[in-house]
């Protein structure tokens, strides 16, 4: 299955599959917080791209295209289950947290409250902090003005780091 | 907490993860099948729009033919009608010829 206008240019679409996979599913499962909705929304992006193979000329712009059409169907989904907090985070199952994560509770935390977070403002932070793009980096992948991801990331940064607060002095409290 | 620290937990929140073992391999069969089932509703779609022109050719030389011989019928019926028209006329002519013939013009002043 060769594919795209400049064949040399693009390996086949099971290489390309198997170099963003993990991508396309980490923003999918991070924004959905459920894994099966993740792995199906991740099928059905590279559905998408393989029917739109015609259009792609490198694998840079396959990455750049995945990662823009897993973020605004990611945004869509959560938009259309009102997503307004994902469902437990047991359901989520991650390997080998144990062994990467030194604070296990505060990316619990940190992860609950990224999911209760409107829909845009989730998939910005997603994009910051996993996929370390830069403000105007995002802002072209979500086709927004650079000054609108920048005080929008500073006041959803505003907002974790309050509910972060908020939940010590809870603890604290308990 | 300050705020790169803050930021470097998040970003070890948020890290990316690996995809479910398998994954790839049921997007390329998919990928695949939904590949060949296009290639079959193409030659389905080519096979109906042959089987529709055909009809329509057909058709439509049927009615061209049958057209063109009501055509010829009509022309053969006004040919007759002319024909008889141009029979009778003469007739017509012929008799009004005989009439004046054996009642001259004269003959009815004749008892005054």
């Amino acid at each position: 299955m060769r594919i795209g206008k400049q064949m040399g240019a693009l390996p086949d679409f099971r290489t390309l599959v198997e170099r963003n996979q993990s991508m396309v599913f980490s923003i999918a499962l991070r924004a959905l917080n459920q894994r099966e909705m993740a792995e199906d929304l991740t099928q059905e992006v590279f559905l998408s791209l393989h029917e739109n193979l015609a259009s792609i000329e490198s694998e840079d712009h396959a990455r750049n295209w995945l990662r823009r059409t897993a973020a605004n169907r990611s945004i869509d989904e959560i938009r259309r289950l009102k997503y307004r907090r994902g469902p437990a985070l047991d359901q989520v199952a991650e390997p080998a947290v144990d062994a990467e994560e030194s604070d296990p509770m505060l990316m619990a935390q940190l992860r609950e409250s990224v999911a209760s977070l409107p829909p845009l403002s989730r998939m910005l932070t997603i994009m910051r902090f996993q996929q370390e793009l830069e403000p105007r980096e995002i802002a072209a992948q979500l086709d927004m003005p650079v000054a609108t991801v920048k005080s929008r990331l500073h006041r959803t940064m505003k907002l974790l780091r309050g509910k972060l607060e908020k939940r010590a002095e809870v603890r604290k409290h308990a | 907490m300050d705020e790169q620290d803050f930021e470097q937990q998040l970003r070890a929140a948020l890290r990316p993860l690996e995809a479910p073992k398998g994954l790839a391999d049921r997007i390329v069969a998919k990928a695949e099948s939904r590949s060949r089932r296009n290639t079959r509703q193409i030659w389905v779609r080519w096979g109906a729009l042959t089987a529709m022109l055909s009809i329509g050719t057909f058709g439509g030389l049927k009615w061209n033919e049958k057209r063109q011989a009501s055509q010829i019928e009509a022309r053969r019926a006004a040919e007759q009608f002319s024909i008889a028209m141009a029979i009778t006329t003469r007739k017509v002519a012929k008799i009004q010829q005989n009439l004046v013939v054996e009642v001259p013009l004269g003959s009815s002043r004749g008892g005054q």
